[in-house]
């Protein structure tokens, strides 16, 4: 069984950008600990001398025509935006107070 | 005369095309039929009827002006969540898309569209596809149409619980770990998840990206491969797609399995938590396909126990990076904040459920410089060895047979509180989409309880290897019939 401290859960949920509450850390702590107790069995699995996996597509390489496709507008590529003022998507300030 | 509601794909698309009935009849039958029994169900997030009856009118149209018809000409369908749908709110089942209304159609919505299908809505999903039950849900938990006591399956548990309640004929749905087979398993429908790249992911909204793939939820086998012919094939919008030739799946259909070798992986019949009914209809299934002139060959999947946790970790990996655009900005919902960060993550945290948390967090640990080794880079290497083996038994055998989900099923809320017991729901079905190779999920039987559950079995074939799928799993489904049965309600 793998341990997991309350710490190493706020830290992954900071890197993560959620702000998880004191339940969900606790929630998660044990929660991961199974999980990673579980996933931790591939290390029974001798990986020496095996490449990472590639798809066959991903084995071959391809390049297509660089030609201008289809566009949308800027009114209709912010159409979803939660808040706009002119062709700007407006967000709060950057700084922390 | 039979109802509209019991043809097939294949009979209704024939009957429109030849004018002997209409896409709006057609539609107006499943329209009446949804909101009949949809209460009990909960398949759809939105009927879209309008829509669906405009595009009716305009295959009717074209038919009375002499055009030729498509492929699906009048069969009404519906599109899983994931899939981006111009005009219409596309969520992925959560509440952080809500509201959000594509400005364009994805390749699937477009293809369908263009083959003259009329699309009735959008279905339920666990949320961003993460999940086996369709409970990782913001909405009202699907109910499967054979027992409402118990879960569809999941994550495309609406697109397999619409085409069992009969309120659409066909659907789509996406299958990253086993989310198309897994629940076509759990309500007595045909499940198929194509080889990766043999259908475009362009306009689905990303979970695994090296995983992720669309394919159909039908009634039979056939009408699965008439999907999947107006939807498969390169797109220019989706890199991985492959150029290979779209072969003719019907006329595969007609193919048999006389002669073919299917694979038997013994050992993982010693699975702990295997049901005994599965085992049953299991054996019986592959005593079916010995009458049917098949012969039957056991091979080795060495790395099979390692299956679950290799998916675990790439899923979630990559679901981490995916979601990473989920940041209240540009579409979707936002929750005002005082700083830009706090805004991030204040929408992030009342956006996802916990179940994409959960796997945001793993994938963000795996990730991590101090473990990318030990986790990430192990399951790649891992992902080989488990290509490598199907490579292997691809050597003796053409196909590989084995029960699609462990379980019959399970009763909402058995399973949620424990989310490691919910991604063993994928034992069987993961090993396809860790090899990139086709899969389908065909009615094999039902249970032996008093209300009886739904029985699915599962062939995997080689890259491309959809024909050869189609060629069994039609003649399994002739000569056993288990797909005729339909759930009452």
């Amino acid at each position: 069984m793998a341990t997991v401290t309350p710490e190493e859960i706020r830290e992954l949920a900071t890197l993560a950008r959620l702000s998880l509450d004191d339940q969900e850390v606790e929630q998660f702590r044990v929660q991961l600990a199974d999980i990673l107790g579980y996933i931790g069995t591939l290390r029974e699995v001798d990986v020496s001398g095996v490449p990472e996996f590639l798809s066959e597509r991903q084995e071959e390489s391809s390049l297509r025509e660089d030609a201008a496709g289809v566009q949308f507008s800027s009114e209709t590529a912010l159409s979803n935006a939660p808040n706009t003022r002119g062709r700007l998507v407006v967000v709060p300030k950057f700084k922390e107070d | 005369m039979s109802s509209i509601l019991d043809w097939t794909a294949l009979e209704l698309s024939k009957a429109v095309r030849a004018g002997d009935v209409t896409a709006a009849d057609a539609t107006e039958a499943y329209l009446a039929r949804i909101e009949a029994v949809e209460p009990k169900i909960n398949a759809y997030l939105r009927v879209a009827a309008k829509t669906a009856r405009a595009a009716a009118e305009s295959v009717d149209k074209k038919r009375q002006a002499g055009k030729p018809l498509g492929p699906l000409a009048g069969v009404p369908l519906a599109l899983k969540d994931i899939f981006v749908t111009e005009g219409i709110e596309t969520t992925c089942g959560s509440k952080i898309l809500d509201g959000w209304t594509p400005p364009y159609d994805g390749t699937h919505a477009r293809r369908l569209r263009e083959a003259d299908s009329v699309m009735l809505g959008k279905v339920s999903m666990d949320e961003f596809a993460m999940g086996s039950s369709n409970e990782n849900s913001p909405h009202p938990p699907v109910r499967n149409p054979w027992d409402t006591d118990f879960v569809p399956g999941g994550s495309s548990g609406g697109s397999v619980a619409a085409v069992a309640a009969r309120t659409a004929l066909c659907t789509l749905g996406t299958d990253t770990g086993g989310s198309i087979r897994q629940p076509a398993s759990l309500c007595n429908v045909v499940g198929l998840k194509p080889t990766y790249g043999r259908v475009s992911r362009h306009g689905m909204i990303a979970f695994a990206s090296s995983l992720d793939q669309a394919g159909p939820v039908t009634r039979t086998v056939r009408d699965a491969a008439l999907v999947l012919g107006a939807i498969a094939g390169r797109d220019e919008m989706d890199a991985t797609t492959l150029d290979a030739p779209v072969d003719d799946y019907l006329s595969a259909c007609d193919q048999g399995v006389a002669g073919l070798r299917i694979g038997v992986h013994r050992k993982a019949m010693e699975l702990e938590g295997l049901d005994e009914d599965v085992r049953v209809a299991f054996t019986r299934s592959l005593e079916a396909f010995k009458e049917l002139g098949a012969t039957l060959v056991d091979v080795e999947l060495p790395h099979f126990d390692h299956a679950v946790a290799t998916y675990y970790i790439l899923c979630t990996a990559e679901a981490s990076s995916n979601l990473a655009r989920y940041d209240g900005v540009r579409y979707g919902a936002r929750v005002e904040a005082p700083s830009l960060l706090k805004m991030y993550n204040a929408t992030r945290e009342a956006g996802f459920g916990a179940e994409v948390k959960r796997r945001i967090m793993l994938g963000t640990f795996v990730l991590r410089a101090s473990s990318y080794e030990e986790y990430y880079g192990r399951a790649m290497k891992v992902r080989t060895l488990i290509k490598r083996d199907y490579q292997a038994a691809f050597g003796q055998c053409d196909l590989i047979a084995s029960p699609t989900s462990p379980v019959p099923g399970f009763r909402i809320g058995e399973r949620i509180a424990d989310p490691l017991s919910m991604y063993l729901s994928d034992v069987f079905t993961i090993g396809a989409n860790l090899a990139g190779l086709p899969g389908i999920s065909i009615p094999g039987g039902f249970s032996s309880a008093a209300k009886p559950l739904p029985i699915g079995l599962q062939l995997v074939g080689p890259t491309l290897g959809e024909s050869l799928l189609f060629s069994a799993a039609a003649a399994y489904e002739a000569n056993t019939g288990w797909h005729t049965k339909v759930a009452e309600l």
